[in-house]
């Protein structure tokens, strides 16, 4: 178990600068996602830390040790690869083995820590089978096996969800989840996928261009993203952005003109910043309201509607603008018709021309308990 | 496709496969007849047939009169010493070439690929005259002296034939497409370089060291040019300057067939064993299997 810091780190490729002097604690035994678009720099950042990348400026540390000019196997780390790179020419429990084999451990204490992985794993019964005779699932495992084994500082996951199917990947899911929790190593996780980011994480770091954009828990990136990058990429369906014209503003708050022509005032901690003309109101597909009864009402066309049982999803047109709501399972909006939602100012996020937020929205108080009443019968 | 199209096609596949097979055949059991026999038959189907008076009296007048088993010896030595330094050497500066990053790899690459088509009649003489300057490893009472040069010495037909430019190619091209992923996953495990040649490549590599260990033992016992040059003596000569000299004395077609048939089979044996890898290597196109 080990925290890791990394201090001003920047890779370059000749001329071109593709991670740009990102500084970042990760604290001991905390889950960490690395979340972003491709392209954004996430698997630079931790083939990095894994020593499979030379750090071009900065400083690597893991426990407090400097790991920056040290090789890859003398770093305490150990990585599931998105491809899992088994070996195939090897059995699971050679697979497993083959780490502890190149450190000359004793073959019984090899023997000892490959069974208790195994067992940890599911995996007693699949140790002598060739990797070409697993599923997907099982040959995640045996890779996570594999570094489990060597007992690391930290874990480095590079995207491991990515080739398995939707059912597997919830599954693995909660097999990793279940796995730090009974470890309770520093892990660090690399995904695009945001909803993976959010059910895992004990800290999300966003990456954007090569820039760490924020940094937070799941719920605190939900509630209070700090731009409409981070508001737009967390959260599913991402948030819907309107253009807004600035009718008035003080210190506290701005009057707005939504693209229908309403006039709203939403509280926002402005203070002395030059004057606005336009800002970006955001508002999540969950809290816009199926009837008009919210505090701002506006009228859409309907495109599409997506039901997934539990949950329709309906697109829409808003001012020339795609508008995505969440709503019921049972909802009886339909394609091509003319409807009104609403939603409640609390709710929305403000952004300025830099895409900065100035607001966010309030939580939802939560709902009370349901009150069950006994009902006699007969 | 109709049953005549089909029937067409197949005698037409005959046609060329006898084509191919007639010279082998003709040999192999030419090899067993009595000269007067051979040519009784040459114009019939009893040409490639193994019918008549067979024997072999042929193979044992061919062991009589040659010291083909002393060539054989010698072309066995070369032939598999050339092979298993080969397959060490090339691998491992394809390895080097394909899968780690240093100073001058692209020039030593586009050298490799350059070598490729300089061929060994171009390079013969210097070669010889290199290597006739060049002394050998002997021992005398117990200590190592150098002495002599390397003709008329297994040496001289075995080492300047160990790298080849075309089979570190082949290996390079080979090596290229396995995903790196093994390589890093075991650089984490703790493995050096070597180790990952060792355990991770070599065992996933199997069909192109099957195509090139087939290849190199064509290439090396069919060498004819080499060891006529640079080898005078019997002790170390080869089974195909044999031949020539072979067919230099008083010998029957019989006699000449023997001795073909002689030097040809553990080439066969060779490819038959090796087959399923190198066919697999071939429809792969080079990639792992």
């Amino acid at each position: 178990m080990a925290d890791l810091k990394l201090t001003k780190v920047f890779k370059r490729y000749g001329d071109l600068e593709t991670i740009h002097g990102i500084d970042l604690d990760i604290n001991d035994g905390e889950f960490v996602v690395f979340v972003g678009p491709s392209g954004c720099g996430k698997s630079t950042l931790l083939r990095m830390i894994a020593g499979l990348e030379q750090i071009s400026e900065g400083d690597i540390h893991i426990d407090d040790e400097c790991m920056t000019e040290v090789a890859a196997s003398r770093r305490g780390v150990a990585m599931v690869f998105q491809s899992y790179a088994l070996y195939p020419h090897m059995s699971v429990r050679e697979n497993m083995a083959f780490g502890l084999k190149m450190a000359k451990t004793p073959k019984a204490e090899i023997k000892r820590r490959v069974d208790e992985a195994a067992q940890i794993l599911q995996l007693e019964a699949l140790l002598d089978r060739k990797p070409k005779a697993l599923s997907g699932g099982q040959r995640q495992r045996v890779a996570i096996g594999r570094t489990i084994v060597r007992n690391p500082k930290v874990f480095l996951f590079d995207e491991p969800l990515s080739n398995l199917d939707a059912e597997l990947r919830v599954q693995m899911r909660v097999e990793i989840a279940k796995l730090h929790a009974q470890l309770k190593n520093t892990m660090v996780y690399v995904t695009h996928d945001q909803t993976e980011a959010m059910t895992m994480a004990d800290k999300i770091v966003v990456l954007r261009a090569g820039n760490i954009e924020q940094v937070g828990s799941p719920l605190q990136l939900y509630l209070n993203p700090v731009n409409e990058f981070v508001a737009g990429f967390i959260g599913s369906p991402r948030m819907n952005f309107f253009e807004c014209d600035v009718t008035g503003q003080s210190a506290n708050a701005l009057q707005l003109r939504l693209p229908c022509g309403r006039e709203v005032e939403l509280e926002a901690d402005i203070g002395s910043a030059p004057p606005m003309t336009r800002v970006k109101l955001g508002i999540r597909p969950e809290h816009l309201q199926e009837e008009a009864s919210g505090e701002v009402p506006i009228g859409v066309d309907v495109d599409v509607v997506e039901h997934l049982g539990g949950t329709t999803y309906v697109y829409a047109r808003y001012a020339e603008k795609e508008l995505i709501l969440q709503a019921g399972g049972l909802s009886k909006i339909q394609p091509g018709q003319r409807c009104d939602l609403s939603f409640n100012l609390d709710q929305c996020h403000l952004f300025d021309c830099n895409g900065l937020s100035l607001r966010s929205a309030k939580p939802v108080p939560e709902k009370a308990p349901l009150q069950l009443k006994q009902v006699q019968v007969g | 496709m109709t049953q005549l199209k089909k029937l067409g096609w197949y005698l037409l596949l005959i046609a060329f496969g006898y084509v191919f097979l007639f010279p082998l055949l003709f040999m192999l059991v030419s090899s067993l007849k009595p000269e007067q026999e051979i040519f009784a038959d040459l114009y019939s189907i009893r040409a490639i047939l193994p019918v008549g008076e067979l024997s072999l009296e042929n193979y044992r007048q061919v062991f009589a009169k040659s010291d083909i088993l002393l060539y054989f010896r010698n072309s066995v030595l070369i032939t598999s010493g050339t092979v298993v330094l080969g397959l060490f050497v090339n691998s491992l500066l394809a390895f080097t070439l394909s899968r780690m990053e240093w100073s001058g790899r692209k020039y030593v690459l586009s050298a490799v690929i350059a070598l490729m088509i300089i061929p060994l009649e171009a390079i013969v003489v210097p070669l010889l005259l290199l290597v006739s300057k060049l002394p050998t490893i002997g021992w005398e009472q117990g200590m190592m002296v150098l002495k002599g040069s390397w003709l008329n010495t297994l040496e001289v037909q075995i080492l300047p034939f160990v790298a080849n430019s075309f089979f570190i190619f082949l290996f390079y091209q080979f090596f290229r497409d396995i995903p790196k992923d093994f390589d890093e996953a075991a650089e984490l495990d703790g493995a050096t370089p070597f180790q990952i040649y060792r355990h991770i490549i070599v065992p996933m590599s199997g069909p192109v060291f099957a195509t090139v260990a087939i290849l190199h033992f064509l290439l090396m016992w069919n060498q004819y040019i080499w060891p006529i040059m640079a080898v005078q003596g019997e002790d170390a000569r080869p089974v195909m300057p044999g031949i020539q000299i072979f067919f230099g004395r008083q010998v029957g077609w019989g006699e000449i067939m023997a001795y073909a048939s002689f030097v040809t089979l553990p080439v066969l044996a060779v490819f038959l064993a090796f087959q399923k890898m190198f066919v697999r290597s071939l429809a792969g196109a080079g990639i792992k299997g």
